[in-house]
């Protein structure tokens, strides 16, 4: 069905409006490509760990990066032309701002909530909560251990906990009404390197830890964990007392926007998909993919397109995968070296990528008439990319005119 | 009309993957590609010592969606149709074999039939998992002597301390052949130029010392286990080393 057509059915009422949004994200998806217009203003000096876009408007790009700084990006285009290059509208660096992360920062996340306020954390030890305008922490929690991640809950009304991550072999769980840690969650033995809470149970908390295992919380639970994912579906029989999730860390979890499945990937090279429900391996072969990162590699999914995609950064490349098939869709080839996060953009369907060579690359569904197409205003038209002006190929710059 | 238009709309429109998985399973696609893949074992190379083995991955080269795979072999192998062995250099790879030709070998090779018939209908058609526990053994009247006699016949092998993987006659030198033959063929593969190969030029070269399974039998390996990556080019695949 063509777009005339759709349009014509939406219209008549014969397609319904969520399906028509989603059947048009799906197309926009699938062509999904390096960005010829917008660019991300590169303004690392070093590689970027962890990328966050507020959901609120889809408008600020949070970025931390290998030598402690933060950037703000500005991703929407209100200048009206196709070029387009999305400004850094704050930054938090060792030369501008003494609160900086002293290390390495490895997890930055928005306030579910509003654009007022961020979390970030790193290997200094520190979770910072900062004010977004005034680029000051408005408190720091300090963490025994180095952080590898947190995550707010994007739902919760009844808490105000921030997951921290740890190389203590514990979950802190950080209360941002008293600013300091309210509960410890035992039961890994080694460093966790991913947490998430459910989008679906405010009070369910998912991690995962370099014990190969993958724990599912309830944090009001005086006992430990809800359960353990096992990778076999308990048909292993081996006489081991813990089972594991993979065969190798478990260093990336993602919930679907529904809550209803688990996604996580490991050093093993496999990708896995559980019902958070059962705690059942749902036994989706997404194949092998190469990761390198010890530490965490952050993926996200496409949650109004059908069916629903799944972003996982392998060394160079951004891979696509349908959630429920696990068929190959994509592979994105941009960076020049490890991608290590990305995050996606539901309002216009647009992927953005951090990697260690220092970019924020920009993917988005540029088809062929959009390349042609003239821009709104041919005045402000030459961008920062058009800048230099055109040259005749058969001049010269010794010749005189007059000759 | 207006609700004929509907429907057809629908189809078109919403490929949802519950739709797709069930064309993909009307077909039985993996048996089939299964059956193939095990005419390509040379047995006569073995004297029959070997039975036909396919290794799982191997089918990957040929059906791109690895779930639908995943689920037909569970299927099968709930089926009585196949049975599947721990074996193989990776973590995670497993073996095929069919149930007939299994229980065949076991007939031929094993040394007291009597027991070999009492394993086949009280174990392999009760237990369709790769291992086993000794408690199971035990509890189906198998003494000691008789677990002794079956890992003996390799039928069975030591996993841990009372836990056993299922086996077949033959699996070790199978898996000699079979390590030595992906190795000289990756080889090829990357010592060619921009370690990349037609596949068709591969399969002319002229390996019948060291890789006795046949280049087409690990052109497939290779594939699925995700050792190279296939290009389809003009002039058929190309295979290029993923490293």
């Amino acid at each position: 069905m063509n777009d005339v057509e759709a349009i014509f059915s939406l219209k008549t009422g014969l397609l319904d409006a969520r399906k028509f949004r989603s059947n048009q994200a799906t197309k926009r998806i699938s062509a999904l490509r390096l960005s010829n217009f917008q660019e991300v203003e590169n303004s690392h000096s070093a590689g970027i760990n962890t990328i966050d876009l507020e959901k609120v408007e889809g408008r600020y790009l949070l970025s931390g990066g290998a030598d402690g700084s933060i950037h703000i990006h500005d991703v929407l285009n209100l200048s009206g032309n196709l070029q387009f290059t999305c400004k850094n509208v704050g930054k938090i660096d060792r030369q501008s701002n003494r609160h900086c992360h002293k290390y390495s920062v490895e997890c930055v996340q928005w306030y579910p909530l509003d654009t007022g306020m961020f979390l970030s954390s790193g290997m200094d030890k520190n979770l910072k909560i900062w004010d977004a305008n005034a680029q000051v922490p408005a408190d720091v929690v300090l963490v025994n251990g180095k952080i590898y991640h947190h995550h707010m809950s994007p739902n919760a009304t009844q808490h105000n906990l921030v997951a921290v991550a740890s190389t203590a072999n514990q979950v802190f769980l950080a209360d941002l009404r008293s600013g300091s840690t309210t509960h410890e969650l035992r039961s890994h033995t080694s460093s966790i390197l991913s947490v998430k809470w459910s989008p679906m149970q405010e009070f369910q908390l998912a991690s995962g830890s370099m014990d190969n295992r993958l724990l599912m919380w309830d944090v009001r639970a005086a006992r430990s964990c809800l359960f353990s994912m096992d990778q076999y579906n308990g048909r292993n029989h081996a006489d081991v007392e813990k089972t594991t999730a993979h065969n190798g860390n478990v260093h990336g979890l993602s919930f679907t926007a529904d809550g209803l499945f688990l996604i996580s990937v490991g050093t093993d090279c496999r990708m896995r998909l559980w019902n958070t429900e059962t705690g059942r391996n749902e036994m989706v072969n997404y194949g092998k993919i190469s990761m390198e990162s010890k530490k965490g590699t952050r993926f996200d999914i496409s949650s109004d397109t059908e069916p629903q995609m799944i972003f996982v950064p392998s060394q160079g490349n951004i891979l696509v995968y349908e959630l429920t098939t696990g068929i190959k869709r994509a592979t994105l080839l941009g960076h020049y070296n490890t991608v290590t996060c990305c995050a996606y953009n539901e309002n216009v369907q647009s992927l953005y990528s951090g990697a260690n060579d220092r970019n924020i690359l920009v993917w988005a569904p540029e088809s062929a008439e959009a390349i042609r197409e003239e821009p709104v205003n041919k005045g402000a038209a030459l961008g920062p990319r058009s800048i230099v002006p055109r040259r005749n190929l058969t001049e010269d710059a010794w010749s005189s005119d007059e000759g | 009309m207006s609700k004929r238009k509907n429907e057809e709309s629908e189809i078109v429109i919403y490929s949802s993957p519950v739709k797709q998985q069930c064309v993909a399973n009307d077909v039985r696609e993996t048996e089939k590609i299964l059956r193939e893949l095990s005419l390509l074992f040379p047995e006569e190379k073995f004297l029959k010592r070997v039975p036909r083995v396919v290794m799982k991955h191997m089918i990957y080269s040929r059906i791109s969606n690895r779930t639908v795979v995943d689920k037909e072999i569970d299927e099968l192998t709930q089926n009585g149709v196949i049975r599947l062995f721990k074996l193989g250099s990776e973590e995670e790879s497993l073996a095929v074999l069919f149930m007939d030709q299994y229980k065949e070998i076991i007939n031929r090779k094993c040394s007291d039939l009597l027991l070999a018939k009492k394993f086949i209908s009280k174990i392999l058609d009760r237990i369709k998992e790769t291992t086993l526990e000794k408690e199971a053994l035990i509890r189906t009247d198998f003494s000691e002597e008789n677990i002794k006699t079956l890992i003996h016949d390799c039928l069975l092998t030591v996993r841990t301390a009372n836990t056993y993987w299922f086996c077949f006659p033959g699996a070790g030198e199978f898996m000699k052949t079979y390590v030595k033959g992906r190795q000289s063929i990756l080889g090829v593969v990357k010592k060619s130029k921009y370690q990349q190969i037609l596949q068709n030029e591969l399969e002319l070269r002229n390996m019948k010392k060291t890789v006795p399974l046949g280049v087409c039998y690990h052109v497939h390996d290779i594939i699925g286990a995700d050792l190279v990556t296939c290009v389809n080019t003009t002039s058929g695949n190309l295979l290029r080393f993923a490293n």
